[in-house]
C-alpha cells in the first residue's frame, strides 16, 4: 500500500510542475460555460418562457456550471494506458515491483485532483460573476452530490479503461476514444440536460450507465431527485462500476498475454 | 514567398499526395474520424432541435439560419484541420522542445509554411465539403432569398475567415518558443471555436466586443453567415479584410520573434 501512496504523491508532484499549463487550459474551458450561458439565456428570453421541463433559467445555468465542475473529475482524460500499450512504454511499468494497472488508475486520480484544485479559483470567479444565475443546494443534497460525483467519476473511468485495454487486442484506439468520449458525454447529459431531450430518447438513456456521470449528480445538486431515487442512483453507479471494472480486468489480463512491448 | 508561388504550390501538393497515401494505408482510422464527425453533427442537430423546441429564434436568427451557421463553422474548423492544424500542433508536441524544428529551418522554404502544411489530413477536406453543402442547403431553407452577390461575398469571406482562423491558431501556439511545456495551448482554438457557432446577438455586449475585436472569432463565421443571409455590408466586409490583414502581419512578426528565441535545444 505504501508504495502506491508514494507513487501517487510522486505523480501528483509531477502534475504540479506544469500547473501553469493546466491552469491556462482550464481558463479556456470556461468558454463552454460562457457560451452555454449565452445560448440558454437567449432561449428563455426570446422564447419568452420561464421553465423548460421543470428547469428555470437559474436551474439551467446552474446545470452548466456544475457540468464545468464535473468535467474536472473526468478521469478518462487523465488516463494514458492505451498510449502506453500502443507505443510500448507499458513495458517500463510492467517490470517495476508495482501493479501497472493500478498505476494507471492512480495516474488518473492524481490528474483529477490537480484539475480540481486548480479549478477552484476559476470556479470562484464564475460564482462571483454569475452568482445571480446560480443556486445553492441544501447541505444534505450537497453531501449526496459529492458522493454521486465520485461514483460517476468511477463509472466513467472504469468504462474508458476498457477502451484503453482494447489497444492490446485491436491496436490504437485513439479514434474510438474520441468517438466514445463524445457519445458518452452527450448520453451523460454534459451537452444538454437529459430532461430537455424528447421522451423516448430520455427513457432509453435512463437505462444506460452514463447518466451517473453528469445527469444524476447535477439533478441531486438541484434537488430534483428524492432520497429513494438518490439511493437507487448510488446502487446503479456501484453496480455499473463493478461490471465495467471486471470487464476491464478480463480484457487487460488477456491483453497482457498478447502484449509484445515492441510498440509502434 | 510570392515570387516562388509555383514552388510553394508544388510542395503543398506533394504534402497532400503524401498525406493521401498515408491515409489510404490505414483507411479504418480515417473512416472512424469521419464517423466521429457524423456523430458530432448528429448530436449537435439534436441539441439545436432541443433549443428550437423552446424558441423560434436565438439572437434573432431562426432554426435554419442557426443550423446553416453551425455548418459554416464546421467548414472553417474542418478546412483548417485538413490543411494546417496537425502541422501546427506538432510545434507543441515536440518540434520546438525536442529541436526537430531544425529540419524545417534548413530547407529553402518559408518555415511557417513548411510547419503548417507538413501534415495535412485529407479526409477532413471531405467532411469540410459535406459541411459546406449542408450549410448552403440549410441556408436555402431559411426562406430568405439568396442572390448571387450573397454567394460571391460569402465565398470571399470564407477564404478571409480561413486565413484569420489560421493566424489565431498560430498566435495561440507561438508561446511554445518561450515555455518548456504548454500542452494546454494545443486546442485553444478548438475551444474558442465553440463560440463561433452561434449568432453574435446571443452574447452580452462585452463578450461580443472581445469576439469582434480582441479575439475576432465572430469575423470568421458570423460575418460570412450574415453576408449570406442579408444584404452585404461594406463595413463588415472591409473590417473582415482589414482585421485579417492585421492579424496576418502580427502572426508573421510573432513567428519571426519566436524563431529568434528558438535555440534548437535537442541533443
Amino acid at each position: 500500500m505504501k508504495k502506491y501512496q508514494t507513487y501517487f504523491r510522486t505523480t501528483l508532484r509531477e502534475y504540479f510542475v506544469y500547473k501553469a499549463d493546466v491552469f491556462l487550459g482550464m481558463i479556456f474551458n470556461i468558454i463552454f460555460f460562457a457560451v452555454s450561458f449565452a445560448i440558454w439565456a437567449s432561449v428563455y428570453r426570446e422564447g419568452n418562457i420561464s421553465q423548460i421541463a421543470g428547469f428555470s433559467l437559474v436551474d439551467t445555468i446552474t446545470y452548466y456550471f456544475i457540468t464545468s465542475i464535473i468535467w474536472r473529475f473526468d478521469a478518462s482524460e487523465e488516463t494514458f494506458l492505451g498510449d502506453m500499450i500502443w507505443n510500448g512504454y507499458l513495458t517500463n511499468d510492467l517490470i517495476r515491483p508495482i501493479n501497472a494497472r493500478i498505476m494507471s488508475i492512480l495516474d488518473a486520480f492524481s490528474g483529477v485532483l490537480v484539475n480540481v484544485l486548480l479549478f477552484i479559483p476559476i470556479g470562484l470567479a464564475i460564482i462571483l460573476v454569475a452568482h445571480k444565475y446560480l443556486t445553492l443546494p441544501t447541505s444534505a443534497n450537497l453531501l449526496y452530490f459529492i458522493i454521486s460525483l465520485l461514483l460517476g467519476m468511477v463509472v466513467n473511468l472504469a468504462f474508458f479503461l476498457i477502451v484503453h485495454a482494447l489497444t492490446f487486442h485491436y491496436g490504437d484506439q485513439e479514434a474510438s476514444f474520441d468517438l466514445l468520449d463524445f457519445i458518452t458525454k452527450f448520453l451523460a447529459g454534459a451537452t444538454v440536460p437529459l430532461m430537455f431531450l424528447p421522451g423516448k430518447l430520455r427513457i432509453v438513456l435512463e437505462y444506460l450507465p452514463f447518466k451517473y456521470i453528469f445527469n444524476d449528480p447535477i439533478n441531486i445538486y438541484l434537488g430534483k431527485m428524492d432520497v429513494r431515487q438518490i439511493y437507487y442512483s448510488f446502487a446503479g453507479a456501484i453496480i455499473w462500476s463493478v461490471a465495467f471494472y471486471v470487464i476491464f480486468y478480463k480484457v487487460y489480463k488477456s491483453g497482457l498475454k498478447k502484449y509484445t512491448g515492441i510498440g509502434r | 514567398m510570392v515570387k516562388n508561388l509555383g514552388k510553394y504550390i508544388s510542395v503543398g501538393y506533394r504534402f497532400m499526395v503524401n498525406a493521401l497515401k498515408r491515409d489510404l494505408m490505414i483507411p479504418g482510422k480515417s473512416l472512424v474520424h469521419i464517423l466521429v464527425e457524423v456523430v458530432m453533427v448528429a448530436i449537435m442537430l439534436i441539441y439545436f432541435q432541443v433549443i428550437f423546441n423552446n424558441t423560434q429564434s436565438i439572437g434573432g436568427w431562426n432554426y435554419y439560419q442557426t443550423i446553416s451557421m453551425y455548418f459554416i463553422a464546421r467548414v472553417m474548423f474542418d478546412t483548417d484541420q485538413a490543411l494546417t492544424r496537425s502541422g501546427l500542433r506538432m510545434l507543441i508536441k515536440g518540434l520546438v522542445r525536442e529541436g526537430d524544428l531544425d529540419f524545417f529551418l534548413i530547407k529553402p522554404m518559408d518555415s511557417m509554411f513548411m510547419v503548417a502544411m507538413h501534415k495535412p489530413q485529407i479526409y477532413k477536406l471531405l467532411t469540410a465539403f459535406a459541411n459546406l453543402v449542408l450549410a448552403i442547403y440549410f441556408a436555402n431553407k431559411t426562406g430568405i432569398a439568396l442572390h448571387v452577390g450573397n454567394y460571391v461575398w460569402f465565398a470571399l469571406l470564407i477564404v478571409v475567415g480561413l486565413v484569420l482562423y489560421f493566424c489565431l491558431n498560430l498566435i495561440t501556439l507561438i508561446p511554445v518558443f518561450w515555455f518548456i511545456r504548454l500542452q494546454s495551448l494545443k486546442d485553444i482554438i478548438g475551444k474558442l471555436s465553440t463560440a463561433m457557432r452561434y449568432p453574435a446577438a446571443i452574447y452580452p455586449t462585452s463578450m461580443r466586443f472581445v469576439f469582434y475585436f480582441v479575439i475576432p472569432i465572430l469575423v470568421i463565421t458570423y460575418i460570412p453567415a450574415e453576408t449570406l443571409f442579408y444584404p452585404p455590408s461594406i463595413l463588415n466586409i472591409g473590417y473582415a479584410i482589414i482585421i485579417t490583414g492585421i492579424f496576418f502581419v502580427l502572426t508573421r512578426k510573432l513567428w519571426k520573434i519566436g524563431l529568434i528565441k528558438y535555440n534548437s535545444a535537442s541533443s
